[in-house]
């Protein structure tokens, strides 16, 4: 048996004082003119770090123009790393709302967190701001009034490039994506507009998610007489199917197109000259030519070390642009949850994709424009170079009903 | 051994109270740490009493928490909450058991482990299991005439399920059964030798931590309200490894402590830094290092507590 020694007693008793000291602080720090909380909830460790860090970025760079104040509070941002896993996103959601109570609440990149989320937030009436998942089902069945998102539905950047496609590049193409059910949404809502624009889908394939090796799928691709193949990978996925189809020798052939995802600055280096002439369809890229744009572009390479923004952060910096000016509507008061809600519905401004509102149907982001992009060679190195766009892509919200 | 059980019913008394004195958040990580503490309770079955590592062990609670979540959400009840998620699982273990354990070592790991791969891929992938989003909105119905939607009736439930869980395990290791078990982890070909269906005692045990962790499983997707096929992912399976070796090896108890102490180090120091890995790899590091029998053979060794 152990005896208690000086050590352990000064321990034990140190550590019960600093418990009563730290009690009613946290109980104090709820009242008004206390700092507003904002919890984060992203990746900041594992392959999907990079879009945490992108995402946070965004944010960081609009608090800190503010100086970190908004309405006479403080800005006080409580990350979480959700290991891009459900249990322990869910985990970090909890301790957020209940034991930090932030006023409002913001992430994920993972859908299935997203998911797990929604219930949590939609019963315990926290403000939660989505700036990544793209499931759709939280801009349809499973919307809620406390969920907004500033990033993009999956059908979103898909919709669009299905006419843009049968009109501009080929009336045949083959489809392909990760064997998901992401990826099969994504190439449902292109067929949404190329078939009626008289396009034929020639064939379609879902290689597994995490392929090294796309052979089979290219030589069928080679074989089937398409004149575009249209796709949505990202990550490795991405990097390893741009440059084999370059390899393959396809590329001179057939057009590659797809979701934005395929080319963003995240794969874009690892694929080099293969992606050169790839078309794809995003609300953003870096050299979108408007002034909020350009200063953001400056500003956040000044920030960050000469790092060039790409869509995350973006998003984080929309999210962040939202809470700012909603709390300012209100004038810091973060109480009134309805009025805070009614303001970030109301939230418009000039970001930098353009004109920013939420659709108030839905609360998800009514994209201003999907830009469609090429990968060119510009000053500096491969850039997504704007070609042309298309205005007010909204998600169809089908069987969303939010309470007014 | 009636010292033992005192500390038990302490134990189980505290946290059957907890909520009465601790704020939401503390709760749900006492009531996660309870459910982990299952899961891994029924891997150290097979890791430290019939010496059979499996990787594959995720499977299991993924199938509980999935048919948990399917059963709860078409017809809320007893059933669906209790009887159903424990029987499929032990239907995939007797399954998956079959063909696994007539193979051991790395060979039995690597079974497993594919086994548990494919339930993911078709989780993964299936659109009426909700794909990669899972299957969310799961209601908590009202069980043996107890309304769970209650947060303290629910607290309750898990708890004595969890005891309940506990109480089955340490019955079937002090069991003859049990003591064959551990006999075919010291020497399984001398157990052949003396007369014993080595193979069928391998196989019950599989499908008892089979629907053990299929009650942890369909625990979890109740406590959460949802469940996304990242259960059935190896890291899952190597998660409670990492909680059956931190706790102690062959021990039941331990397996709780590890479940303790990995989710509280994953829970509460990641929130200070993001390095948190670096601290938990560190802390494994050390505890094998300096304790190889994990917190319970540290314990052992200070406060006299035997075997």
């Amino acid at each position: 048996m152990n005896r208690m020694t000086r050590r352990t007693f000064l321990g034990a008793t140190s550590m019960a004082a600093a418990g009563t000291a730290v009690g009613p602080w946290v109980l104090r720090a709820q009242a008004q003119g206390a700092p507003l909380k904002i919890g984060v909830v992203l990746p900041y460790t594992g392959v999907y770090a990079v879009l945490g860090e992108s995402i946070t970025q965004g944010m960081e760079l609009v608090f800190a123009r503010e100086n970190w104040t908004v309405a006479g509070r403080k800005i006080e941002m409580i990350k979480e790393d959700d290991e891009m896993k459900p249990p322990v996103g869910i985990r970090k959601t909890e301790k957020l709302i209940d034991s930090d109570k932030v006023d409002i609440l913001t992430g994920p990149v993972h859908s299935g967190i997203l998911m797990g989320m929604r219930d949590k937030v939609h019963n315990s009436k926290t403000i939660l701001i989505v700036s990544n998942a793209g499931a759709d089902v939280i801009s349809r069945e499973r919307c809620s009034k406390w969920i907004f998102r500033t990033s993009f539905s999956n059908w979103q950047p898909n919709w669009p490039m299905g006419g843009w496609v049968a009109k501009n590049v080929a009336k045949e193409v083959f489809l392909v994506a990760p064997n998901y059910q992401a990826g099969k949404d994504m190439m449902n809502a292109f067929k949404e507009t190329y078939l009626p624009a008289g396009g034929k889908v020639v064939a379609e394939d879902y290689p597994k998610l995490g392929e090294t090796d796309y052979a089979p799928y290219l030589t069928k691709i080679k074989q089937s007489g398409a004149k575009a193949v249209y796709c949505f990978f990202s990550g490795s996925d991405a990097v390893n199917f741009v440059k084999q189809f370059d390899q393959f020798g396809l590329k001179q052939s057939i057009k590659l197109t797809g979701a934005g995802f395929l080319t963003e600055p995240d794969v874009l280096p690892a694929q080099g000259k293969s992606a050169l002439g790839v078309i794809t369809g995003h609300f953003y890229t870096p050299l979108l030519d408007n002034p909020v744009n350009k200063k953001f572009v400056a500003d956040f390479k000044a920030k960050f070390g000469g790092k060039s923004p790409d869509g995350f952060a973006v998003q984080g910096y929309d999210t962040a642009e939202v809470i700012i000016r909603a709390v300012k509507a209100v004038n810091g008061n973060t109480q009134d949850k309805d009025k805070l809600v009614a303001a970030i519905a109301k939230t418009e401004f000039d970001s930098p994709r353009g004109r920013f509102r939420f659709d108030p149907k839905s609360h998800n982001v009514i994209q201003p424009f999907i830009y469609i992009r090429e990968v060119r060679e510009v000053a500096g190195g491969l850039n997504n170079v704007p070609i042309d766009k298309v205005a007010d892509v909204t998600d169809p919200g089908t069987g969303c009903t939010l309470p007014a | 051994m009636i010292a033992r059980l005192a500390a038990f019913l302490v134990l189980l008394a505290a946290a059957a109270a907890f909520p009465l004195f601790a704020g939401k958040y503390p709760v749900t990580l006492l009531q996660e740490i309870l459910i982990w503490g299952v899961f891994a309770m029924s891997l150290d079955l097979l890791m430290g009493y019939a010496g059979m590592v499996s990787f594959g062990h995720s499977a299991f609670f993924g199938v509980g928490g999935y048919v948990a979540a399917l059963a709860l959400t078409a017809y809320p009840g007893t059933l669906s909450a209790l009887a159903l998620p424990p029987l499929a699982a032990g239907l995939a273990a007797l399954v998956i058991g079959f063909f696994s354990i007539r193979v051991s070592g790395v060979y039995f790991i690597m079974l497993t482990l594919a086994f548990s791969q494919m339930f993911y891929a078709v989780a993964f992938q299936a659109a009426w299991l909700g794909a990669e989003d899972g299957i969310v909105g799961v209601p908590r119905a009202s069980v043996v005439g107890i309304n769970l939607a209650q947060p303290m009736s629910f607290h309750l439930y898990l708890v004595a399920l969890v005891a309940l869980g506990a109480l089955f395990l340490w019955r079937v290791v002090r069991s003859p059964f049990g003591h064959v078990l551990q006999g075919i982890h010291e020497n399984e070909s001398r157990m052949q030798a003396v007369g014993y269906a080595v193979n069928r005692y391998k196989l019950l045990a599989f499908v008892i931590a089979g629907m053990l962790a299929g009650v942890a499983g369909a625990l979890y997707t109740q406590l959460v309200g949802s469940i996304t096929p990242d259960a059935f992912l190896w890291t899952t399976s190597g998660e409670a490894l990492l909680m059956v070796i931190i706790g102690g090896t062959g021990t039941l108890g331990g397996a709780v402590l590890g479940a303790g102490a990995f989710i509280l180090l994953q829970s509460l120091v990641s929130s200070y830094t993001e390095r948190w890995m670096l601290i938990l790899g560190l802390t494994f590091i050390l505890l094998v290092l300096f304790a190889p029998g994990g917190i319970v053979g540290a314990l052992r060794g200070r406060v006299g507590l035997r075997a």
